[in-house]
């Protein structure tokens, strides 16, 4: 008799654990910072508005090597966190199969910001900016078709998407959708520069960094404009052209003649662990790149504009840009547990 | 693979496939509760079903080893057929109905893809057909969307963004290149390239109304494709450019429907 009332008691106890451990999962919402003084993002966050399960999902694909074809290559391993996503002491990345690429491997921040992406600016949204290196040959070699698929033979993959999505099938769709709620929130805006617009403690700027802002002010910003330092469009920067490569640059995307040698300008952000410089990483240091801008320049027909004045620097005036370049490095960004490798999977 | 993916947190994967469970409870909950909505407000709508017919020169196309001979004389056996239509919409002595988010992918290969039924359409008379062959500008600056639009359909470019609109593959022994092979692969959204065309059908009138369902056959015609074209010298195009453009106008009139049950021959 007790035994059976016993029994009855740890019945309904369990029923009521079990009803509660299946309360509806509330997702965590995570609000988009817009820095002080930044424009509004291009980037909509209303299609699908960041959840902090979104960001782990998309942040645990970022440093998934399933993307590849035989497994061997993540988005990490060309996006590095220490050097701002970029891949430190390559001028081209190499892919699956030390596949090598022709474009240097651009630094990951601030996208939202973006219209375009790509040195040639051949995607037009960011959600779909991972379907390029996961189905380039010479990066991982991949199918959309085929990743989906193995997402979908993983029980733990099916149920952080279906925690996200609502939907336990992995579809193309989703598997881009959280990769972009990992990317766009890789936000740099907390560098020395920063602290010393906001007038903050650690922003105070010595006598060469305050004179290279003036520098930069005067010389670079029509190009690399602030808070972003870019302005988001193409220009011909003077570059020799590669014999080997015989890089187009826009002209690739737009066909038309007038975008040729045309590349985006990058954003200076982090700018001193970047390197190597340019859309081909021609450059491994910043004298060598101030020097193309001061006396290297290709004078053809559809360089911008904005280099058609030459560029008269002193030696020491270029050690304080370089020095002003510097401030532009965002430790909390390089070191933020937040992007690394999610080790903490509890 | 799988064991390497799920090794990191295996408690917490019991906890989610909990959750999950109670999830599909609550949805099918909510499904019963819109299935009794519907019913109830169901009686001024009605059911359009289309049938899809990809057909070559009036007959049904077979994929595969049959051989065709193009307007120009070229023999070709066909590989694969796949095109959007979007953006339907029914006119008809009320005015016209634009159904929403109507983009569907026709894939000769796939029968499920070549019946596409429409509810919901407010009822009356109707006697004309319009919609987009391929996707408008919008559609391909969306970033990532689903359904018939997911990227993993094999209708979306990632070296350059942006929607194929239509794609025709095949073989001809007049085609210099590897296999033989000819590539259509028809896309593009910006000037001065922009691939999506426009149809204008005549319906037979139709009666749509909350009792039957009404089916139209959509014949889709991939001959026109190869009209004033020689696969000697035009067998690969796979980017947005002029001959895409010539392509595009080629079958922009592949359409014609007609009430069903009497073409499939």
């Amino acid at each position: 008799m007790r035994n059976r009332r016993l029994l009855f008691v740890a019945f309904i106890l369990s029923c009521l654990i079990t009803l509660f451990s299946f309360a509806p999962i509330e997702l965590k919402k995570i609000n988009f910072i817009v820095p002080k003084g930044w424009p509004q993002p291009a980037y909509s966050f209303t299609k699908f508005p960041l959840t902090e399960e979104g960001f782990q999902l998309g942040r645990k694909l970022f440093y998934d090597p399933v993307l590849s074809r035989d497994g061997s290559v993540s988005c990490a391993s060309c996006h590095n966190q220490s050097t701002g996503f970029t891949h430190v002491d390559h001028a081209h990345s190499h892919g699956i199969e030390g596949r090598t690429g022709t474009r240097n491997t651009p630094a990951l921040m601030n996208l939202a910001w973006n219209k375009l992406y790509m040195w040639d600016g051949a995607v037009n949204n960011i959600e779909v900016q991972a379907l390029a290196p996961i189905t380039n040959p010479i990066e991982m070699d991949e199918t959309l078709e085929h990743v989906v698929k193995k997402l979908n033979s993983s029980r733990i993959y099916r149920h952080m998407f279906d925690d996200v999505f609502g939907d336990s099938v992995v579809t193309g769709q989703h598997l881009l959708l959280a990769i972009t709620q990992f990317v766009v929130q890789l936000n740099s805006y907390n560098s020395k520069y920063d602290k010393h617009i906001r007038k903050e403690a650690g922003g105070k700027f010595t006598n060469e960094e305050e004179h290279g802002l003036q520098l930069f002010r005067q010389h670079c910003t029509s190009c690399h404009t602030e808070p972003l330092f870019t302005n988001n469009q193409f220009e011909n920067n003077g570059l020799p052209i590669d014999n080997t490569i015989h890089d187009i640059g826009r002209m690739k995307v737009t066909q038309n003649p007038a975008d040729s040698l045309k590349f985006k300008v990058p954003t200076l952000r982090n700018i001193q662990y970047s390197a190597p410089y340019m859309h081909d990483g021609r450059f491994t240091r910043l004298a060598q790149v101030v020097n193309h801008y001061t006396g290297g320049i290709v004078r053809s027909g559809n360089l911008s504009e904005k280099l058609a004045k030459p560029l008269v620097l002193t030696e020491d005036e270029k050690k304080d840009l370089i020095a002003f370049l510097m401030t532009l490095t965002d430790r909390e960004f390089l070191l933020n547990l937040r992007y690394s490798f999610p080790k903490e999977t509890k | 693979m799988t064991t390497q993916l799920d090794n990191p947190c295996q408690d917490l994967s019991l906890f989610f496939y909990k959750s999950y469970i109670m999830k599909r409870i609550y949805r099918s909950f909510l499904l019963c509760l819109c299935i009794a909505l519907f019913s109830v407000t169901a009686f001024a709508k009605g059911v359009l079903v289309i049938k899809i017919q990809p057909v070559f020169r009036g007959k049904t196309l077979i994929l595969g080893d049959k051989t065709y001979v193009s307007e120009k004389g070229d023999p070709m056996t066909i590989e694969e057929f796949k095109c959007y239509i979007s953006a339907l919409n029914l006119t008809g002595s009320k005015g016209s109905y634009l159904i929403k988010n109507s983009a569907h992918l026709i894939n000769a290969e796939d029968s499920a893809t070549l019946t596409y039924k429409i509810d919901n359409i407010p009822s009356g008379h109707y006697n004309g057909l319009k919609f987009n062959i391929g996707l408008d500008s919008l559609t391909n600056v969306s970033g990532a969307l689903g359904g018939d639009l997911d990227p993993t359909l094999g209708m979306y470019w990632a070296w350059n963004t942006g929607y194929i609109n239509a794609k025709l593959t095949g073989h001809s022994n007049v085609c210099q290149t590897l296999h033989n092979k000819f590539e259509f692969h028809i896309g593009g959204y910006m000037e001065p390239y922009v691939t999506v065309r426009k149809a204008s059908l005549q319906l037979p009138d139709i009666d749509i109304n909350d009792k039957t369902p009404v089916t139209l056959t959509l014949q889709v015609d991939v001959a026109t494709w190869f009209n004033d074209i020689h696969l000697f010298s035009m067998n690969n195009i796979v980017t947005p450019s002029k001959e895409a453009l010539r392509i595009a106008d080629n079958y922009m009139n592949m359409f014609q429907v007609s009430k069903s049950d009497e073409s499939g021959k």
